[in-house]
């Protein structure tokens, strides 16, 4: 029995009454015994909320890619930037483009093999090996001058290398420094002297002689082969006197 | 006075499901012995507007089941204006039909609402409002006075009234029988 029956029957008065006691139990328990089923969003508001690495793991978490899958996407940006670079280039001016170019071929000279050997030799004078204009502009920069500037050798060589046809670097030396050398000495003398007041700015320009006569080979441009000559004459410490010999000569 | 332990404690989910399963069970006795058509759904609804002012409830478990039954109250008046409202309806009388025989359905709702609710329907609305109250709903009466939006004197005065009713009405039927 319950205890709201027993309460209620007190507060009426009617405590003793068997019957009317029974009656209201078999109400409460007819009215009671039936649970009701919650509806889905009742049932929402009372079930538990999943963690919240449940729903992460059912979503499917984003993985951090591996570190070659990130090495492989920047290589592939580096890439991609290298084209657009180039192409970049590539539709730029034409005078762009030939400083481009020429940037390219001064980085190809300095791979050369000859270029390298060249500063190692060691022959003086007389039969010169395919490296005689590198060595000879190396030995003249330390070698006292006698007198006679580089354009005088550089002209013996240069009648020398055309009487020896036998001569295996005679066809070299034609197309070398030493051989435009002479005929530079006769048009640019003036040039060479002036290049050759100052040291370094005389090696400097004999630098970039010798770079352009192994470029342009067969043009031998007046220009570079002055100075060429004058850059010789300037490491030799006697510009005045190399300009002297060519305007002589 | 809610018969679960776990009401007392716990989180608000938890407390709230304590007084589901302690009170539902009243509640859809309570709406159904009013003759509320699908008292399982006014059931849910009667939580599902508890739910929205659980947390603010003040007085502990008396006052969640005196909140839950003042609900539940209001609900049943709106049902009740509701079918007075509504035009009238005519039914297929079944009963009337001599081919027809009882269901599953019919027979758990026969075994379901027995002679004690049937006695409870004979009496007057008020009176049977105060019964349910404190009988199904468990309410005191102070409780049932504040559901009722009466005083208590009226409510004590209804209930002596009502189970004078039922007595004498169960007393007739015991003669009868």
């Amino acid at each position: 029995m319950s205890e709201f029956v027993d309460v209620l029957l007190a507060e009426s008065e009617l405590s003793d009454d068997m019957l009317l006691r029974e009656l209201l139990g078999e109400l409460e328990r007819e009215t009671t015994t039936v649970r009701p089923m919650p509806s889905a969003t009742l049932s929402a508001l009372m079930s538990p909320k999943r963690p919240l690495s449940a729903r992460v793991g059912t979503r499917g978490a984003r993985r951090r890619p591996s570190f070659a899958a990130r090495s492989a996407i920047i290589a592939s940006a580096a890439v991609i930037g290298v084209v657009a670079l180039g192409a970049g280039a590539a539709a730029a001016s034409p005078a762009t483009r030939s400083a481009i170019d020429a940037g390219v071929a001064a980085i190809a000279h300095l791979f050369e093999p000859s270029h390298g050997l060249g500063t190692h030799g060691t022959t003086k004078h007389g039969a010169h090996p395919p490296e005689t204009h590198g060595i000879h502009q190396h030995l003249s920069r330390f070698t006292p001058s006698d007198g006679t500037s580089e354009a005088d050798h550089a002209s013996r060589h240069q009648r020398d290398g055309s009487q020896n046809g036998d001569d295996p670097n005679s066809e070299s030396n034609a197309g070398s420094g030493l051989a435009s050398g002479d005929t530079k000495s006769d048009s640019s003398g003036p040039e060479a002297s002036g290049s050759g007041e100052t040291g370094s700015g005389a090696s400097g320009s004999g630098e970039s002689g010798s770079d352009a006569s192994v470029q342009s080979g067969d043009t031998k441009s007046g220009d570079s082969h002055g100075g060429d000559s004058g850059g010789d004459s300037g490491h030799g410490g006697r510009g005045d006197d190399a300009g002297g010999h060519a305007t002589n000569h | 006075m809610l018969r679960d332990p776990s009401a007392h404690r716990g989180t608000s989910m938890e407390r709230f499901t304590a007084a589901y399963r302690e009170l539902a069970p009243r509640v859809l006795g309570y709406l159904r012995s009013h003759g509320v058509d699908d008292p399982e759904a006014a059931t849910d609804d009667v939580f599902l507007a508890l739910h929205r002012r659980f947390d603010s409830i003040e007085g502990g478990d008396a006052g969640v089941r005196t909140l839950t039954f003042s609900i539940a109250h209001a609900r049943l008046v709106d049902y009740h204006r509701a079918q007075a409202r509504r035009p009238m309806q005519v039914p297929f009388e079944t009963h009337e039909d001599p081919r027809r025989s009882a269901s599953a359905e019919e027979v758990a709702i026969s075994m379901v609402g027995g002679p004690a609710t049937a006695l409870l329907a004979h009496l007057g609305s008020a009176q049977q409002e105060v019964i349910s109250l404190r009988v199904i709903a468990g309410l005191s009466l102070e409780e049932t006075a504040q559901v009722m939006d009466r005083s208590v004197g009226s409510v004590k005065q209804l209930q002596r009234r009502a189970l004078e009713s039922m007595r004498s009405l169960l007393a007739k039927e015991t003669i009868d029988v």
